[in-house]
C-alpha cells in the first residue's frame, strides 16, 4: 500500500517536473522573434544615441570620442535656438487647439440623430489622409490669392492678401492651423468615448436640480473628464513637439528658418549635413525635453487628485 | 394633439439647428477636399486662385488625371505602396500576435520584465533614435531597399500592449479544453485563441494599413532609388518638381487619396473600435 502510493506521488512529481520543463521554452520560442527585432532596431540604437551624442561622427570615418563638445556647440549655435523656440511656438499654439476644440466637436456628435455617423465620418476623414497628401493641398489654399484669403474676404476682411507661408510671422500659425485641422478628428473620437463614459443619471440628476448646460458640461463633463484630459494632453504634447512632415512639405524650414522646428533641424544636420553626432546630441535634447514637458503635463491634469 | 404637434416641430426645429451646425462644421474638413478635387478637374483656361473662388469645373476635364498617371511614375509609386502593404501589414500582425501572447496566458521567468521592456520602446522618441537606427540599418546593408523600411517595422510596442488586451479577455477555459484536446501551443494559438480576437485584429490591420500608406519621414531617410518609392513619398518628390502645376499636382494628390478613403470607407467601424480599446487599455 505504502509502496504504491509512493510510486504514485512520485510519478506524479516527475509528470509536474516535465510539464513545467515542457511549457519553459514554448513562451521564449513565442517571443523570440520579437526580443531580436526590438534589441536591433530599438534598445541597441538608443544605447548607441548616447554615445554617438558625445562623438564626432560622419558616417565614413568611424565615430570619434569629443566629449560633452557637442552639447557646447549647440549652446551657441543659434540655428538651434531658432529651431528650439519655434517647435515650443508650434506645441503653444497647436496644443491648446487640438485639446479644447474637439471636445465642442465631440460634445456636437455625441447624440443620437439621424446620420450622425456620417458627420462623425467625415470629421474624422482628415486623420486618416497622409501628412504629405494634406500639406501639398494646404500649400495651395494659403497661396496668397488662394481659398483662405478668399475666405476671409469673404467674411469681412476686404485686403486679406497674406503670403501664409511666405511671412515670417504669418508661417507658423498657418502650419499649426493645418496640424490642428488634421488631428482633430482623432481627438474628438477619444473625448466621444470619455463622454460616453459619463455616467446619464449624474446629468439628469443635474438637469433636474435646474443646471444651465454650461454648468453641466464645467460641473458634471469636465471633472469625469480628467483621466481623458491625461491623455490628449501627452498625445497633443508628442505629436506636436515632432512635428516634421508639414513644415517639410510647406516651407521646406524657411523663410529665414522662421519655421525650423528641431526634429526638422535635426534631419537636415544628420541627413543632409552628414553631421550625425551633432544631430544626435541635439536628438538627445529633444528627448529630454519631451519627458519634461509629459511629466509637467501629467502632472496638470491631474492636479489636485493626490488620490488615484 | 395640438401639443403634441408642437412638440414634435420644435423638435425638428432643434434638430434642423443641429443639422445646419453639423454640416457647416462638416464644411470645414471636406471644404478643402473638395476644392482639390475641383481644382483636379478644372481646364487650363479656367483660374484656380482669385476671388471669388470658384468650386464647379466649367467644363470639367479628365486630362489632369492622365497627365499624371502618364507623365510621372505615378502607377509605380502606387504599385510600390500596395505591394509595401501586401508585405507588412500581415508581417506585422503575425508577429505582433505571436509575441503578445506568451505575455497574455502564459507563466514563465522573466514576463514582466518583458513585457515591461516592450512597453517601454513607446517611450523612446523616433528623433532621438534616428540617426543610429539609420547606421544600424545601413551597416545591415538594408539602406536604399524595401528591407530598410520593412524589418524596423515589424514589432511595436503599441501593437503588442493593444493585443495583449485583446489576449486577456479570453476566458482560460477555452484554452485548458484545447489543451487536455491534445492541442500543441502552437495549435491553441492559431487555431483557438487567435480567431477569438478577430475585433483587434481588425483594428490593428487598420492602423497598420493607415500608416503604411502615409508614413513619410523614414522612407525619407532610407530611400534614394526613386522607383522604391512608396506614394507618401513619391507626392512629396513630385511637389517639388510639379509643385507649380496645381492642376496636374492636385490630380495627382487626388489619385493617393482614392485607395485611402474607399478603405476608409469600408473599415470605419474598426477604426472606432480600435481607437476606443487602445484607450481603455
Amino acid at each position: 500500500m505504502n509502496q504504491v502510493e509512493t510510486t504514485v506521488r512520485h510519478s506524479v512529481v516527475t509528470e509536474r517536473k516535465k510539464r513545467k520543463r515542457k511549457f519553459n521554452f514554448v513562451p521564449y520560442i513565442f517571443l523570440l522573434p520579437a526580443i531580436v527585432l526590438l534589441s536591433t532596431f530599438e534598445y541597441l540604437p538608443t544605447i548607441n544615441a548616447f554615445y554617438y551624442s558625445f562623438t564626432e561622427y560622419h558616417v565614413l570615418a568611424p565615430p570619434e570620442w569629443i566629449g560633452i563638445e557637442n552639447y557646447r556647440t549647440m549652446m551657441n549655435d543659434d540655428k538651434f535656438w531658432k529651431a528650439l523656440g519655434n517647435s515650443m511656438k508650434y506645441f503653444l499654439i497647436t496644443v491648446p487647439m487640438i485639446i479644447i476644440l474637439p471636445l465642442f466637436l465631440a460634445i456636437l456628435v455625441n447624440r443620437k440623430l439621424k446620420g450622425i455617423n456620417f458627420f462623425r465620418l467625415i470629421y474624422y476623414l482628415p486623420v486618416v489622409t497622409a501628412m504629405v497628401a494634406v500639406a501639398i493641398m494646404w500649400k495651395y489654399l494659403y497661396h496668397p490669392s488662394g481659398l483662405i484669403n478668399a475666405f476671409l474676404q469673404g467674411i469681412g476682411f476686404e485686403n486679406a492678401d497674406i503670403n501664409w507661408l511666405l511671412n515670417t510671422n504669418a508661417a507658423i500659425p498657418a502650419i499649426s492651423i493645418l496640424e490642428a485641422w488634421k488631428a482633430m478628428g482623432f481627438y474628438m473620437l477619444i473625448y466621444l468615448a470619455g463622454l460616453q463614459a459619463v455616467s446619464k443619471d449624474l446629468i439628469e440628476a443635474a438637469r433636474i436640480d435646474g443646471a444651465s448646460p454650461i454648468k453641466i458640461l464645467w460641473h458634471v463633463y469636465l471633472p469625469q473628464l480628467r483621466p481623458v484630459f491625461a491623455v490628449t494632453l501627452v498625445m497633443a504634447t508628442l505629436g506636436t513637439i515632432q512635428m516634421f512632415t508639414s513644415i517639410y512639405i510647406m516651407t521646406g524650414g524657411g523663410p529665414l528658418d522662421s519655421t525650423m522646428s528641431l526634429p526638422l533641424y535635426i534631419y537636415q544636420k544628420a541627413f543632409v549635413e552628414l553631421d550625425m553626432g551633432y544631430a544626435t546630441a541635439m536628438g538627445m535634447v529633444l528627448w529630454v525635453i519631451l519627458m519634461i514637458l509629459t511629466v509637467i503635463n501629467y502632472k496638470i491634469s491631474r492636479g489636485g487628485h493626490s488620490v488615484q | 394633439m395640438n401639443t403634441n404637434k408642437a412638440i414634435r416641430w420644435k423638435k425638428i426645429g432643434k434638430n434642423l439647428y443641429l443639422y445646419a451646425l453639423l454640416i457647416a462644421v462638416s464644411l470645414i474638413f471636406i471644404g478643402p477636399f473638395l476644392w482639390l478635387l475641383s481644382t483636379a478637374f478644372k481646364s487650363n483656361a479656367q483660374d484656380v486662385f482669385g476671388f471669388p473662388p470658384s468650386f464647379i469645373p466649367n467644363p470639367p476635364v479628365f486630362d489632369h488625371f492622365i497627365e499624371a498617371w502618364t507623365a510621372i511614375p505615378f502607377p509605380r509609386y502606387l504599385l510600390n505602396s500596395f505591394l509595401l502593404l501586401l508585405i507588412m501589414v500581415p508581417s506585422h500582425i503575425f508577429l505582433t500576435a505571436l509575441t503578445a501572447y506568451p505575455l497574455a496566458r502564459m507563466n514563465f521567468r522573466g514576463r514582466t520584465l518583458i513585457f515591461y521592456a516592450i512597453i517601454a520602446t513607446m517611450f523612446l522618441p523616433e528623433e532621438g533614435k534616428l540617426v543610429p537606427l539609420f547606421i544600424i540599418v545601413e551597416k545591415l546593408g538594408m539602406v536604399d531597399s524595401w528591407w530598410g523600411l520593412i524589418v524596423p517595422g515589424l514589432v511595436g510596442g503599441f501593437s503588442i500592449f493593444l493585443m495583449r488586451q485583446a489576449y486577456l479577455t479570453i476566458p482560460k477555459e477555452i484554452e485548458e479544453a484545447a489543451i487536455i484536446d491534445g492541442c500543441g501551443p502552437f495549435r491553441v494559438w492559431w487555431s483557438v485563441i487567435l480567431p477569438l480576437t478577430k475585433p483587434t485584429l481588425a483594428a490593428l490591420s487598420v492602423f497598420s494599413f493607415i500608416s503604411v500608406w502615409n508614413s513619410f519621414m523614414w522612407p525619407l531617410i532610407i530611400l534614394k532609388d526613386e522607383s522604391l518609392f512608396p506614394i507618401a513619398l513619391g507626392l512629396a518628390y513630385l511637389s517639388g518638381t510639379f509643385g507649380t502645376d496645381v492642376k496636374t499636382m492636385a490630380a495627382g494628390v487626388v489619385i493617393s487619396l482614392v485607395p485611402i478613403i474607399i478603405f476608409y470607407i469600408f473599415m470605419q467601424r474598426h477604426f472606432v473600435s480600435g481607437l476606443q480599446g487602445s484607450i481603455k487599455g
